[in-house]
């Protein structure tokens, strides 16, 4: 069924991205960037923080690691949305992904890192003119929205040596949310009416982020390794301000309301398995799980496979595949906009250029995905929405 | 095809060097058997098989054993020497090591930790010279090594 | 200053190395090592050296030297690392026993030159200590590393001026002869040692059990075994392995010679 754009009061409900719909957005750190982020049989380094803290017992040395996606894209296109035209949303620029410290003494391990797990930047200012086939001609058409969503993580992480076969690891992060959106839409029909809206959204998040971590050598090529994690919510803020006027109407109605309810986090387990085929070449692969406790929400499991293979001393490639998979629930005749479900499936390269003392890795992350969007409050109708994610990384390691 | 399968398999064929200044391709791995053929240190050998610790190998065309402790996976390299001996970290240390003294000294008070260090390492390393100069050249010696 | 191309020793010690050596990458490998690597260790083992002579005289029994040396570097020359040059010299000490020090530097004290009865001993105790030597053995404890140039002027920038790394130094040099005199190089290292000596023996026709017979000498003496038992492994259990090697190669354990016509050469007059 073709959706048209009739009237601002049935106008695009802005999703607003992420809305913690991705459990994968960014792969923090150079190493589990390049390996699709299946990490969590490897982990022997700071960024093992984030994946399972067991395996930083298994690190070379003390070390200083950095990671930051240099440059970003995210692209989102409802197909025809706006009469004959798709609908683009963009997002891009310049990135931290991670900040680890990690120090040694005998069996244990104690990290100190910083991670941003979601960042998502959108600018858009857009005005489309003349849309025709629609049940009342529109002159113009103009779309002002700017989003800003990032997840940040903070916190220490302690792993410990059991004996020669296991290891235990255990994070606690500090993760903050800070969402806002401000939109602002404005049609003019053919007959000088005109509607418009806009409005202003901020949702703030705090939570305690533990992550118990187990990884077990089997024998001298596999390990294994399992990691429980879930984001305990303590403060949350969500605060909407709205205006709007239809063409019929001469003023303006207002409504603005503000909560402090939190959200149901999921249950995060991830079991991985490490194989060791010999000094030169690592494959690795991750199993994660994660159980909805938002009954707007689904469960989700998503894989990711990664293989690193060195090329001499000095330096390595890494490749990954993994998915991406979206935790909404599929847009259906019961659901309401806005409402999208986009499974995304990516790829990652990387290089690592090693010395004694120090790496640095350049890689790249790319995902896409195709999938239904619901995005008129008036109807059930879907929009195809196509995403693509480019990301490239660039980290470096320093061992002391 | 036997030339193709024996070209597919000197490819294939994993290198050793010898790495002893001198020594000998044996017709059996055992130290007191027949010679074959001399050989010296950085000469290329074909690995054929393993046993305990002897390796059979081709060299110039010919089969034999050799002892596998007096071979090695890489060419031997040359005698390594530290270059640049004038820039020694040790000289910057002790410049800081004579302020710190000299201001001890303007307090008039003992002869500083380091200074009662410098003076024994000096002392050491005169031993460590006398040491170097019982050197023997390796190849003087292993010919007056191997006469019975 | 004229900064040409300078050997920067950078350090990594204080790193437990786990026998789960299979999760280690290619570029952790220990028993890869470049030209810097090697530098770093005789630059470290050049300093150890000095230290132990500051701790132990040099003999002033010239013959002894002399021999020492003179085995020594044939033994050099044949298993030895072929970049490396090996030292050789006999220390004044009452506790009999021989040292391998990073960088190719063997001493061997006075007491143990006097327990000796023929060359085939000899051989085998330097021969052991090269097998330290070859082996890396402190080096891969210690993790001493060289630094490639390049690196070396960020390093300095980082984490190492001359002050501290006067401090990393003290405290390698410390690790290493805690290795020596108090931790030993560990069971394994040892018996690879042992191994070291074995083949050197076999292969130049000398006598294990000679080297056997001595290995038990050393550790009846009352005096000298608390000090090896808490370095080395129980004498039983290298003699073991050295028969376990003759039985696998087949040799007879009369095989060999001793060389006691040579040996009473040098040590006929200085034997006390």
């Amino acid at each position: 069924m073709k959706n048209v754009l009739v009237s601002i009061l049935t106008l695009f409900v802005v999703k607003s991205y992420a809305d913690f719909e991705y459990h994968k957005n960014t792969i923090i750190g150079g190493r589990a960037s390049g390996l699709g982020g299946a990490y969590v049989a490897v982990s022997d380094d700071v960024s093992g923080a984030f994946y399972n803290p067991a395996g930083m017992t298994y690190a070379q040395s003390d070390s200083l690691s950095g990671s930051a996606n240099v440059f970003q894209i995210n692209k989102s296109t409802y197909s025809q949305a706006i009469g004959d035209r798709d609908w683009n949303r963009d997002s891009g620029g310049i990135t931290p992904n991670f900040f680890g410290v990690l120090k040694k003494h005998k069996k244990h391990a104690f990290a100190l890192v910083y991670g941003v797990t979601d960042y998502y930047k959108e600018d858009q200012d857009e005005s489309y003119q003349n849309i025709t086939n629609v049940s009342s001609p529109i002159t113009l058409y103009s779309l002002n929205l700017h989003t800003e969503d990032s997840v940040m993580l903070i916190g220490p992480s302690y792993s410990y040596q059991v004996n020669d076969n296991h290891s235990l690891g255990l994070s606690l992060f500090y993760q903050k949310r800070d969402y806002q959106q401000r939109q602002y839409q404005h049609i003019e029909f053919s007959d000088a009416s005109d509607e418009y809206t806009y409005k202003n959204l901020i949702k703030k998040e705090k939570a305690i982020r533990p992550k118990l971590g187990w990884q077990y050598n089997l024998n001298d090529k596999w390990v294994m390794g399992l990691t429980f994690a879930k984001s305990i919510v303590f403060t949350a803020f969500n605060d909407i301000q709205q205006g709007q006027k239809s063409a019929s109407s001469t003023g303006i109605s207002y409504v603005s309301s503000s909560n402090i309810a939190q959200r149901e986090t999921p249950y995060e387990t991830s079991l991985g398995f490490g194989y060791y085929k010999s000094a030169y070449t690592l494959f690795s692969m991750d199993l994660d799980y994660y159980y909805a406790t938002d009954n707007t929400k689904v469960d989700v499991i998503n894989l990711s496979f990664g293989l690193e293979s060195f090329v001499n001393q000095k330096r390595a490639w890494r490749f990954g595949l993994y998915s991406n998979r979206s935790n909404s629930i599929e847009p259906s005749e019961l659901t309401t906009a806005p409402i999208e479900h986009v499974d995304l499936y990516g790829l990652t390269l990387g290089h690592a250029f090693y010395t004694p003392t120090s790496t640095i890795s350049v890689g790249v992350n790319a995902n896409y995905g195709r999938g239904e969007a619901q995005i008129f409050s008036s109807s059930s109708g879907t929009t195809t929405l196509e995403k693509l994610n480019i990301a490239f990384v660039l980290s470096s390691d320093y061992g002391f | 095809m036997k030339i193709l399968f024996l070209f597919l398999y000197s490819c294939l064929a994993q290198e050793v060097y010898f790495k002893s200044l001198k020594g000998k391709l044996l017709a059996e791995p055992k130290p007191k058997s027949n010679v074959i053929s001399e050989l010296k240190r950085g000469d290329k050998l074909s690995l054929v098989s393993k046993k305990a610790g002897w390796l059979s190998v081709e060299y110039d065309g010919k089969s034999g054993w050799v002892a596998k402790i007096l071979t090695s996976k890489k060419p031997p390299g040359k005698k390594v020497s530290l270059l640049n001996k004038k820039v020694d970290l040790s000289k910057k240390a002790r410049k800081r090591a004579s302020n710190f003294s000299s201001s001890a000294a303007a307090r008039g008070l003992m002869p500083s930790k380091e200074e009662i260090e410098y003076k024994m390492q000096s002392a050491n390393k005169k031993a460590l010279k006398k040491m170097k100069e019982f050197q023997i050249s390796e190849a003087k010696a292993l010919k007056w090594f191997l006469k019975e | 200053m004229v900064f040409k191309r300078v050997v920067f020793l950078y350090i990594l010690f204080s790193l437990p190395i786990y026998s789960f050596e299979f999760r280690k990458r290619i570029n952790q490998d220990p028993n890869i090592y470049s030209a810097d690597d090697i530098r770093a260790e005789v630059k470290f083992g050049e300093t150890m050296a000095s230290k132990m002579l500051s701790k132990y005289p040099l003999s002033e029994n010239k013959v002894w030297q002399r021999y020492v040396n003179a085995i020594g570097a044939s033994l050099a020359a044949t298993i030895g690392r072929a970049e490396l040059k090996y030292y050789f010299a006999v220390i004044e000490s009452e506790d009999k026993n021989a040292y391998a020090i990073p960088g190719g530097f063997v001493f061997i004290t006075s007491s143990l030159m006097k327990s000796m009865t023929n060359e085939s001993q000899l051989v085998g105790v330097i021969a052991h200590e090269i097998g330290h030597i070859n082996h890396r053995h402190i080096v891969k404890k210690l993790n001493i590393r060289g630094q490639d140039s390049m690196m070396a002027l960020s390093s300095s920038l980082i984490g190492g001026n001359t002050q501290s790394f006067r401090t990393l130094m003290k405290v390698a040099l410390n690790q290493g002869m805690k290795i020596l005199f108090e931790d030993g190089y560990g069971k394994r290292a040892e018996l690879e040692a042992d191994a070291t000596s074995y083949y050197s023996l076999v292969n130049n026709n000398y006598a294990v059990s000679e080297y056997s017979i001595l290995l038990k000498d050393l550790y009846q003496d009352l005096e000298n075994v608390k000090v090896l038992n808490k370095t080395h492994p129980p004498a039983k259990k290298r003699i073991h392995y050295l028969n376990k090697l003759l039985r696998r190669d087949k040799i007879e354990s009369t095989f060999g010679k001793t060389n006691e016509k040579r040996f009473s050469k040098y040590f006929n007059s200085f034997r006390s």
